[in-house]
């Protein structure tokens, strides 16, 4: 690999990373692309980096912090009690689909699930609190789940609980959710769409070739929400020009708006190379954004980001992506 | 809190197939047409005959069993912006419907023709069809197969060098069982 894959940790912002041996536990068994494998490099570079940081005289703002698991209260924000108790059953013994369509069960999915909604409502409580500046779950960001079932092997819906939670429960007063995975956040856009709290950008590959095969730039949120949602479709092959003309566009959009906090879902999943999506971004794609968004925050809503890593099925292209993420979210290449 | 979601994406999925590849499933729309045009060019001679039976007919017969319509649903599956495979059924009488399926030969035997099956049954029982029917030549062994292996309890009946087939499109937990050992 001859990418660039380490982190610094040279930064002015405190900066938190939710990952350890339990995040790997939310994988599909061997051939389906939502395997552990793919997230196996990234995991090795960031064990890499947090030794070096274990022995040496490193900033102390940055924390890679162990996996915690939420409870089934959590999950009950904003998923049917039916749904839950399905995926506990299924859970027990791994067999059966989750919605007998393209998500099937695995042997302790449910245990698996409470680890990666926990670690971004653990995000999302450490900000609040004020621990953090930023926070990243990689393991987060299954955009595709609804209240009722799970999708896109989506089982449960973090961003939208965490969502949930910081607008229903601590009361913030609305937060943009923004989106880059090559897949349109479906889960989140048709769950908030009427809801003007929520400010969504979503830049993804046209729905005519690929999952879940919505968020056309005409849907812009409905009833009190309309004109609170941006959908940025591309045309399959998009390469970064594409990508920071459309982020240019979304980076406006959210400032109009200055929301309370910034959910940043950061699918790998448009770099070229990507098994399942046609789009041709660079990890620059994912600097970009990220840098945009940092300065963003620090502007706007007291640097408060919570970002997500999505989806992406090319180990290599995971470990890039999210690198880049971590890099700039850690201050080192400076803000805007 | 709950908003609205577009009818088409009710059948959209992503489906893995046995080589571990992903492809798109969706219902196919009118602008779909030049894609399934270009999907019935890549055919194999012994793909166009399974399907059709009659291969000699035109082009632009074949290719008006494949579009979509007011009187049949079709499902199509997509992988890196081409179709590898085609569903549909055809409303035949109150509450039956005749299925056609085909796969491109190199995704042929992972597992596509089976989930495309299953959700073409699932659209057809929601919209009030018990029962599919098809007629597969005696040579196509792959499909026969693919249908007995489906799980669905299926009348057969042999007609000349043709076999008709019938089952119903709900699903029970037997058919179930037999997709997730697909």
């Amino acid at each position: 690999m001859s990418e660039d894959v380490s982190f610094s940790f040279m930064t002015q912002c405190k900066f938190g990373i939710s990952f350890g041996r339990d995040s790997l536990l939310y994988s599909f068994p061997e051939g389906n692309p939502m395997n552990k494998s793919r997230v196996k490099l990234f995991a090795q570079a960031l064990e890499q980096t947090a030794n070096q940081k274990n022995t040496s005289d490193l900033d102390e703002r940055i924390r890679v912090i162990e996996p915690v698991a939420c409870t089934d209260a959590d999950l009950l924000v904003f998923h049917t009690k039916g749904y839950v108790e399905l995926v506990k059953e299924l859970s027990k013994t791994g067999e059966g689909y989750l919605n007998y369509n393209d998500t099937p069960a695995f042997k302790g999915v449910f245990e698996a699930s409470l680890f990666l909604v926990g670690n971004t409502l653990n995000g999302l409580r450490c900000i609040l609190e004020g621990r953090f500046d930023h926070f990243f779950n990689p393991i987060g960001g299954l955009h595709h789940a609804s209240a009722e079932g799970a999708r896109g092997f989506c089982v449960f819906n973090d961003s939208a609980i965490a969502i949930s939670k910081a607008l229903d429960e601590v009361k913030l007063r609305s937060v943009a959710y923004v989106d880059i995975d090559a897949h349109h956040g479906d889960g989140i856009y048709y769950e908030f769409e009427p809801d003007p709290r929520v400010i969504v950008g979503d830049i993804h590959e046209d729905g005519s070739n690929l999952y879940p095969g919505t968020g056309d730039e005409t849907e812009t949120g409905k009833g009190f929400g309309l004109g609170t949602k941006l959908n940025i479709p591309l045309p399959p092959g998009s390469s970064d020009k594409e990508f920071f003309e459309a982020f240019d566009r979304i980076e406006e959009f959210v400032l109009k708006a200055k929301p309370d906090l910034i959910f940043f879902q950061c699918g790998a999943d448009g770099l070229a190379g990507d098994p399942i999506s046609d789009l041709k971004y660079t990890a620059a794609a994912h600097a970009y954004a990220t840098k945009k968004l940092h300065s963003l925050a620090h502007e706007i809503c007291q640097g408060r980001i919570l970002a997500m890593g999505g989806g992406g099925y090319n180990p290599v292209n995971v470990c890039v992506a999210w690198s880049a993420v971590i890099r700039e979210l850690s201050g080192m290449n400076g803000r805007d | 809190m709950v908003g609205t979601e577009t009818a088409s994406k009710r059948f959209s999925s992503d489906i893995v197939l046995r080589d571990g590849l992903v492809a798109y499933a969706r219902q196919a729309l009118p602008e779909d047409s030049r894609m399934i045009d270009e999907f019935l060019k890549s055919l194999s001679n012994e793909s166009i005959s399974f399907r059709f039976f009659d291969s000699a007919a035109e082009w632009q017969v074949l290719l008006r069993q494949l579009l979509p319509s007011t009187t049949n649903f079709v499902l199509i599956a997509i992988r890196e912006g081409s179709l590898i495979g085609h569903a549909a059924y055809y409303r035949s009488g109150k509450d039956t419907a005749e299925i056609g399926l085909v796969i491109l030969d190199a995704y042929q035997s992972k597992g596509l023709g089976t989930m495309l099956l299953e959700k073409i049954a699932r659209a057809a029982n929601e919209d009030g069809i018990s029962v599919f029917e098809t007629i597969i030549s005696q040579d196509n062994t792959r499909m026969i197969k693919m249908v007995q292996d489906m799980g669905f309890p299926t009348s057969v009946k042999v007609e000349s060098d043709l076999i008709r087939i019938r089952f119903p499109t709900s699903i029970d937990p037997i058919t179930i069982e037999s997709f997730q050992k697909r």
